[in-house]
């Protein structure tokens, strides 16, 4: 009954739109309710997984650590979900759009 | 043409980082890229970007899909970091009927946000400000209702001085 797990958010550019729009979408196919918390930020603002949106008021740039916390039927498989697709970097493997100091990166990425 | 004075930096506010003059209400767009286009224009025309960075934000949805249709009715365009941003900025367009991105939530769009903040730290935290400025839908819908720039850059203003306090 409840599941709580800490992920580094580790992709060059943090949970800008692109990625926290794959997360929510993920979160958005299990049944469980699924909240997340920026450890590194406001800790006391605690956003629904579902909402693009309210991933982003995070602010969840690289480095970062989030909590997140899944709660019901199909927890277990929606925590491994979710923090296997964190880890991976969420689909993020160059410097892709949105963030990123090189200005100069030529390379389109590889990310599908 | 004269820009607000004291550019910000890029984790400065939304509503130094919006010049009244880069909102545009109530304009006509044909298609999703027209509409981006209008954004973009504005960024131009305020010293934020040069046009490339428009190419860049239509291209962005090309390849990568309507994901910047982040809330219903509302696109947040942007493009990669590069040498087409001169200096961070935001650009702030509704249109007089809304278009179709594709996005399966939450089309059609009315309001296109156009950010040029290329700083990684800076890109994050002014999506940040800006999904707690939409995520109330009354106050969305409220926003998006404006048909003054002045009158909508004091509402921005507002919102970020009650935040702050």
């Amino acid at each position: 009954m409840a599941v709580t797990r800490q992920i580094p958010v580790d992709n060059p550019s943090g949970l800008h739109a692109r990625p926290a729009a794959l997360f929510a979408r993920t979160a958005d196919g299990f049944q469980s309710t699924i909240t997340v918390r920026n450890l590194s930020g406001d800790t006391s603002r605690r956003a629904d997984a579902r909402s693009v949106l309210s991933v982003l008021t995070l602010g969840v740039e690289p480095g970062h650590i989030i909590e997140v916390t899944v709660e019901g039927e199909d927890e277990e498989g929606a925590m491994d979900t979710l923090e296997r697709l964190v880890m991976s970097g969420l689909g993020e493997e160059a410097e892709m759009d949105g963030g990123g100091e090189d200005a100069t990166d030529p390379s389109p990425g590889d990310d599908d | 043409m004269p820009l607000t004075p004291a550019r910000a930096m890029t984790t400065d506010t939304l509503s130094s980082m919006l010049p009244v003059e880069a909102i545009r209400l109530g304009l006509q767009a044909g298609s999703w890229r027209q509409a981006i286009k209008l954004a973009g224009d504005s960024l131009v025309e305020t010293g934020s970007t040069t046009s490339e960075y428009t190419t860049e934000m239509i291209t962005a949805v090309e390849e990568m899909g309507p994901y910047i249709v982040i809330a219903p009715g509302v696109a947040l365009a942007h493009g990669r970091p590069s040498l087409a941003v001169v200096e961070p900025g935001l650009a702030w367009i509704t249109l007089a009927e809304p278009v179709a991105f594709g996005h399966e939530d939450n089309d059609p769009v009315r309001l296109v946000i156009a950010m040029a903040v290329p700083d990684k730290t800076g890109h994050v935290r002014t999506l940040a400000s800006l999904a707690d400025l939409l995520s109330d839908p009354e106050r969305r819908a409220e926003l998006i209702g404006h048909s003054d720039p002045e009158e909508l850059h004091r509402a921005i203003s507002r919102f970020e001085s009650d935040r702050a306090n």
